[in-house]
This record gives C-alpha cells, structure tokens and sequence, in this order.
C-alpha cells in the first residue's frame, strides 16, 4: 500500500474521525498512521471527544427549539401585508404622499415670501421709499461726487430699510435696494446741472397704478 | 399522501396544495436553518426569529428559484444574508443604544432550564457548549465544518456555498477538528 503525504493525510482525518472514509481510504489511513504520530494522537483525541457527542442527539436538541416554527411561519404568511391592499394603502403610502405634499408647499411657499409683489410694496407705502430722482440735487463740477454719494447714502439706506420690512431675509432686501437704486443713478448723467423732480421716473406714485402684470414686467425690465 | 423529497417539495410549493407544501418545506429545512442561523448570531432567540423569516422569504421567493443549485445551498444563502443584514442592524443600535433602553439580554435562552430536569438540563447544556465551541471558530472552518459534520454535504457543494476550493475545504475541516478536540478535551472519554 503506498505511502501518502502529511497534507494528503490531515485532509482524510476528519472523515476518518467521523466514520465518513469508504474502505480503501480508511485503509490507506490506517496504513500510513504508522509513518505520522502526531496524526495518529491528534486522530484518537479527536474520536475520544467526538465519540460523548455523536451519542448526544443534536437532532432531537434542534427538534426542540424548531418545533413550532411552521406555525409560525404560517401565521406571518397570512398576516403579511397585501401591497397593495387598504393596509398597504394607510400604513405606506398615504405617509408617503402627505410628506411629499408637505415639502411641495414649504417649498412654493418660501420661494412667494421671496418675491416682491406689487400689493406689498403698495400697501408699504411708498411715501418712505425715495427715489434719487425725487431730491434736487444741485451738481456743480467740484463737489458733484461727494453729493451724490452723500445723496444717494441717504436714499439707500432709507430703502433699505422699507425693503428689509418688506422681505425678511436683508441680505435680499439691500441687494433688490442697491439693484434698483444703482440702475437710477446710472440714468444720472454727470455732466447735467440739476435733477429735478420734473425727471422721467417716480417709482413712488407709478407703483401705486400697476396693476400686477405690469409690475412683474416692471421687474423684469429692472433685470435688464 | 407526505410530501418528504426535494423535487416533491419544490412542485408542490410552485403547483400544488401551498399550505401542505409550506409546512412540509419547513419541517424538512428548518434545522438545517436554524443550526445556521444560531452560527451567526450565537443566539436561540435570534436564530429563531430569523429562521422564521428565511422561510417566509423563501416560500416567496420559491417561484424564481431555478434549481441551478440545492435548495439547501439556497436557503444557505438566504439566511446567511438574512443573518449578516441582523448583525449590522444590531450594531446600528448599539451605537444609538444611550437613546433608548435595550439593555435586554438577548443572549441563549437557558436561563430558563430551571424548570427542566437534571439530566436534561446537563444534556442541553452539553450541546449548548458543542455548539457554542463550533462558533468560536473562524468563519470558513466554522461553517465547513457545520456543513460537513451536520449536515453531510459534499465537498464540492459546500465550495461552492463558501466560493473556496475543495483543497482548501479539507484544509479548513481539518483545522476545525483538530481546535474543537483542544476546546472541548474536558469531555474526553
């Protein structure tokens, strides 16, 4: 009978503990334990520890603890949930479509607080919002930059103060306030004498007579 | 007439009496599954509860199942993830777990043996500390040796389960045995 390897051996001895080798491997084993001690000590201490619980019926042990479970694998199928059933309906998806419907208005809602509308600017009233075309201002060539800026300095602070009543977020108020303001001062044109109130635009009263069309194209046009 | 082989049971379960079917499905797998479970989770309740939802997921799912593989390779797999998915969840806990009470012992359920008799109290016990020294193991020489020594699978069915070599099965079957011989030599004969 031929000799085989360390390896070859480590590999049949646990099947050869547990009574699982055929005869002609159990024999080969067998054969070759004389050429390997220390497989043949680790062979009998493992079929001395074995051998106490192949004789414990691990079978009736697992019995135990899983005899109802087809009971209770039963009972959960027919508990289960259709998915499409009323349950499924009240207890997934109406959830799901008031959380979607909640976040729909938050976010329509927050982005109307953000826009200016014609009604609120009216109600506001327009008298504490001035424009620079409403101030004389009186430009010779040596001091017109330091009065308009003193000027206009003025003007925008007061606005902004009418915008941030009106928009809640000031950084957005000072921002429309210095869109706004800047695009009249660049109507100005340094070069005249005097700005009247006879000039072309007063935001204050025109405001009161736009409709909200207009205002929304008033805007618009503000943009450009 | 019982339902008692693989293929019976698979074209029951896809053609035939459902309920008879389920039951008879269950009744032939659920040591097999709930031996696996406990090896993961280390617990009889756990093991319990998985076993349970393996089965369910299984009688769901029997329509898709090809028999590329055995149902025991199958129902394997689908307790094993059912397994690992509970053990992430239980850590997910554990790090919320000063939020809310959980401090209940999961753990076996032997506590409860005071009401058993002696030498059924020692037998459980016994087995308790077999199975108990087959999950210190690490993990490949735990479940080939489990899939070997329990439930008889051929080597070349449990490589494919652990996606290991047959070499390299033997290899882990060996090491296996030879620890649990040390772990448990108290109970030499």
């Amino acid at each position: 009978m031929q000799k085989i390897d360390l390896h070859r051996m480590q590999e049949l001895l646990p099947d050869y503990v547990f009574g699982k080798l055929d005869n002609e491997e159990k024999a080969l084993f067998e054969h070759n334990l004389q050429y390997y001690p220390e497989i043949k000590q680790e062979a009998d201490d493992a079929k001395r520890v074995f051998q106490r619980f192949e004789q414990m019926d691990v079978d009736a042990f697992l019995n135990s603890k899983t005899k109802n479970t087809s009971v209770a694998v039963h009972r959960k199928l027919e508990n289960r949930p259709k998915r499409f059933g009323k349950f499924a309906m009240v207890k997934y998806y109406l959830p799901i479509a008031a959380a979607i419907a909640l976040i729909y208005v938050v976010y329509t809602k927050s982005d109307t607080n953000n826009s200016l509308s014609k009604q609120e600017i009216v109600a506001h009233q327009t008298k504490e919002f001035v424009s620079v075309n409403d101030v004389n201002i009186i430009i010779d060539s040596t001091s017109s930059q330091i009065e308009i800026d003193e000027t206009t300095e003025i003007v925008i602070s007061n606005n902004k103060g009418v915008f941030s009543d009106l928009i809640p977020d000031t950084e957005t108020a000072n921002n429309l306030s210095d869109k706004l303001l800047s695009q009249e001062l660049a109507k100005i044109d340094a070069d005249e004498l005097l700005i009247t109130d006879n000039s072309n635009l007063n935001l204050l009263s025109g405001l009161e007579e736009l409709d909200e069309t207009q205002f929304q194209t008033f805007l618009k046009e503000l943009k450009k | 007439m019982t339902i008692n082989k693989e293929d019976e049971i698979l074209n029951a379960l896809k053609t035939g009496n459902y309920n008879q079917a389920i039951t008879a499905f269950v009744r032939e797998y659920q040591n097999f599954v709930f031996n696996t479970a406990f090896r993961f989770l280390n617990s009889i309740e756990d093991a319990e509860d998985i076993s349970q939802d393996v089965f369910i997921k299984a009688a769901e799912a029997i329509k898709s199942f090809r028999g590329e593989s055995s149902i025991k390779t199958w129902l394997y797999r689908i307790t094993k993830n059912y397994c690992l998915n509970y053990i992430r969840k239980q850590k997910v806990r554990k790090v919320f777990s000063f939020f809310t009470d959980i401090s209940e012992d999961k753990g076996n359920t032997y506590k409860d043996n005071a009401a058993l008799p002696d030498n059924l109290i020692e037998s459980s016990e016994l087995e308790l500390k077999f199975l108990k020294a087959i999950n210190k193991l690490p993990t490949k020489q735990r479940e080939t040796f489990a899939l070997r020594y329990f439930d008889e699978m051929p080597y070349n069915e449990i490589a494919a389960i652990l996606g290991t070599t047959v070499g390299g099965l033997k290899a882990n079957y060996y090491q296996a045995v030879k620890k649990l011989a040390i772990e448990l030599d108290e109970f030499k004969d």
